[in-house]
């Protein structure tokens, strides 16, 4: 499990959350660190926000995807408009979890995601 | 004149009826008389008014103007008769006008003049006078001398005399009349002022009886300046004799020109018309003159006997008398001489007009270029004045206009530059807040949802009403979040920003479409993915502006935004169906608000067309220049 997420309130919070059930191999703060530790440390899954210095979550999804990154993509962030969701999707990811709903979303999406089906935060369903 | 007159005279020989004309006509001896008196009764005939034969009969009286030379043979004396005819016409009496003369110059010997007297005398002997006008020294000289044989108590007016002609003889009481005055000193006075190099004086005159009269006068008159001058009398010489001389007088003369009527071979002249010319012409010395009439063909003038005025003079004091006055009662008047002037000769002798006495009478003055055409002139001067006023101040005009259009310009650009960086500035500005919300505000109320739902899931069931209340807690938070977000997203939208123009477009459409009940669609076509930031910006701010004018004034329920990339161009439009508006009236909030994207849009060097009619929707189209286009944007 890599995250990816220039908050570090919110990296503690996720990681906390998910040490329980998961093996956190590594967390980094921008887009560019998050494509080079997940070639490096080829991990199953990546939790990972959109805005991110450098490169941004989106940008970096692509990479991963081109690439040929194997690693299931869950996206943690507080974009909650569709435009965001349907492009996240587009670039392969599984999981679309709004970070309020952390708690009760996020590790149903990562299972999803090990699981390769899509998981989308209930409101933003559509 | 002449020519007209003898016409006149001619014409009037073939007229039927005139009795008088057939016999004249016939005798040609007598011609000469015959034509006076056919002149002057066509010349009293001409001058009565039609409407005088209606009135009563007028008295007659009758007029016998006796003349020295016949009148066409001397302008003087024609002149005279002039004079004198316009005077009768005061006259209250129908005046028989009768014309006479006594052919002085041509037949000048004493039988003759005996001969032509006694015709005269005999001819008015049953046709006595009222009044008999003499005009020259000769025809006074006579009467003097006579008419208390032949014309026994007939008054005489006289005229175009001097005083001196009449020598020893004196005048009785039936005589009055008008003395001319002739003043040769006072002419030489004028020519020595005009030419004070003057040495010689040369006197030209000719044998005839009036010629020696007027020498005679000259003589006495410019005694005084015999002691200062060399005087030359040529008055004994034949013409061409004369006319000889007269081209090779020595430097510093004058010429001072009496009369030649006749000269030393006995040819016969008309003073003024033919001897006057031919001396002038002939002279190389500036001649002077007698009489007003010798003032032409060349001569300078002087002071000069003045003929014509005499003549109107002479008829008024023969009105008088007609009127019952007696002539001894009546002063002799002395006529006024004038200085006349030729302004030619003048010039041709370089004398200065500047040198006359005052009230000169200057004649055939050429007239300035600035007397000829003051009008034109003028007229032209103020044209080209007005004109030139008018150009200068169209070129002031122009100057000013584009002084100010300068100016304008240059306003207009710092103008835009300032609008771009305030639009800059805002976005900045804009941008730094929605940052600055979405990095700390958001994520920390993130957290504290976080915190909320974790609290809640370890709570579990244990205590119902507190898990409860987290859960709201947490929903609150969540909203809370989400509400941060949308205004983060309103300042600076991160969809733009992340997703590029068409998803930041798209996601302004959905929202608008959820929030407004108004369903916008969107529908891009042929978008470059990269889009430059400002330009992207541009176009989403005026795609918002454009949403939220629609909601505010159009009415509709349904919108259209099409965003399409036409070769270097990106070209948006919004369009509604509602309820319009006129373009020239907008509103000033709606104003402000399309003023806001066409600055933006110029600031970019695009350009905003308007179309909208009451009634008729409203459609926005923005052309906008990317600089480098790259690949197509996917999208769907």
């Amino acid at each position: 499990m890599l995250l990816a997420d220039d908050h570090d309130p919110m990296l503690d919070h996720t990681m906390s959350l998910l040490r329980a059930q998961f093996e956190v191999i590594g967390m980094v703060k921008d887009g560019r660190a998050l494509v080079d530790e997940a070639q490096r440390l080829q991990p199953d899954v990546i939790v990972m926000d959109i805005t991110m210095p450098i490169l941004n979550g989106i940008a970096a999804a692509r990479e991963l995807r081109v690439s040929g990154s194997p690693a299931k993509l869950v996206f943690l962030t507080v974009h909650h408009e569709s435009a965001f969701v349907r492009r996240c999707l587009a670039e392969g990811a599984l999981g679309y979890v709004t970070k309020s709903r952390m708690i009760t979303d996020l590790i149903p999406a990562i299972k999803e995601a090990l699981s390769n089906r899509r998981f989308v935060s209930p409101p933003l369903q559509s | 004149m002449a020519i007209s007159l003898r016409h006149l005279i001619f014409s009037g020989c073939g007229t039927p009826g005139s009795r008088a004309g057939r016999k004249y006509c016939e005798t040609g001896s007598e011609s000469a008389a015959f034509s006076s008196v056919v002149l002057f009764a066509l010349v009293a005939v001409l001058l009565t008014p039609p409407s005088i034969a209606q009135k009563p009969v007028k008295e007659i009286r009758r007029v016998l103007i006796l003349n020295i030379f016949e009148p066409l043979a001397s302008p003087g004396v024609a002149a005279l008769d002039q004079g004198i005819v316009a005077g009768l016409e005061k006259s209250p009496y129908q005046i028989e006008l009768y014309s006479e003369n006594l052919e002085a110059a041509l037949f000048a010997d004493e039988a003759s003049q005996r001969q032509i007297r006694e015709l005269y005398v005999r001819k008015y002997r049953d046709r006595k006078p009222d009044i008999i006008i003499a005009v020259g020294p000769e025809p006074l000289r006579f009467l003097v001398q006579s008419h208390n044989e032949s014309f026994p108590d007939v008054p005489v007016i006289f005229c175009g005399s001097t005083e001196e002609m009449l020598g020893q003889l004196k005048l009785d009481s039936s005589f009055t009349g008008v003395w001319g005055v002739a003043q040769p000193e006072a002419t030489l006075d004028v020519a020595l002022r005009l030419r004070p190099s003057t040495k010689h004086v040369v006197v030209v005159g000719g044998v005839g009886i009036y010629d020696r009269m007027l020498e005679s006068i000259a003589r006495q008159s410019l005694k005084n300046f015999e002691s200062k001058l060399d005087f030359t009398y040529l008055t004994d010489l034949a013409m061409p004799a004369l006319l000889e001389r007269l081209k090779h007088l020595p430097p510093n003369t004058i010429v001072y020109h009496t009369a030649i009527t006749e000269d030393a071979a006995g040819s016969h002249f008309i003073d003024a018309t033919q001897s006057v010319p031919m001396i002038a012409s002939a002279a190389n010395a500036p001649v002077f003159v007698v009489d007003d009439v010798d003032v032409r063909g060349g001569t300078v003038g002087g002071n000069v006997v003045g003929y014509g005025d005499d003549g109107i003079i002479a008829a008024d004091l023969a009105v008088r008398v007609l009127n019952g006055e007696k002539p001894e009662n009546i002063p002799i008047v002395k006529s006024a001489s004038v200085y006349m002037f030729d302004w030619r000769a003048l010039h041709r002798w370089g004398l200065k007009e500047s040198d006359l006495p005052a009230g000169s009478i200057v004649l055939h003055r050429e007239p300035t270029v600035w007397e000829s055409y003051k009008r034109y002139i003028v007229g032209g001067l103020s044209l080209v004045v007005l004109e030139a006023l008018l150009i200068a101040g169209l070129l002031w005009e122009r100057a000013r206009r584009r002084s100010i259009a300068r100016e304008l310009e240059v306003i207009t650009d710092s103008l835009n530059k300032l609008t771009g960086r305030l639009i800059d500035a805002q976005e900045e500005e804009r941008s730094h807040v929605a940052r600055e919300i979405h990095d700390d505000y958001q994520q920390r109320v993130a957290v504290l949802a976080i915190e909320l739902a974790d609290l809640a899931e370890n709570l579990g069931n244990s205590n119902g009403e507190t898990t409860g209340r987290l859960y709201k807690l947490w929903n609150y938070a969540s909203e809370l979040g989400m509400d941060l977000h949308s205004l983060s997203h309103r300042l600076h939208s991160s969809t733009l920003e992340s997703l590029g123009l068409v998803a930041g477009i798209e996601t302004v459409c959905e929202e608008f479409s959820s929030q407004q009940e108004i369903k916008v669609k969107f529908d891009p076509k042929d978008v470059p993915s990269q889009v430059p930031g400002d330009v992207a910006l541009c176009l989403f701010r005026i795609v918002q502006e454009s949403l939220r004018n629609i909601k505010r004034h159009s009415g509709a329920n349904e919108a259209e935004v099409l965003l399409e990339g036409v070769g270097e161009n990106l070209h948006l439009s919004v369009s509604d169906r509602g309820r319009g508006f006129d373009p020239g009236t907008r509103s000033r909030e709606s104003g402000i608000g399309i003023r806001s994207m066409e600055e933006r849009l110029r600031a970019l060097g695009g350009h905003l067309q308007i179309d909208s009619r009451p009634m008729g929707g409203t459609r926005i189209d923005a052309w906008l220049r990317i600089e480098s286009p790259a690949s197509v944007e996917s999208h769907g």
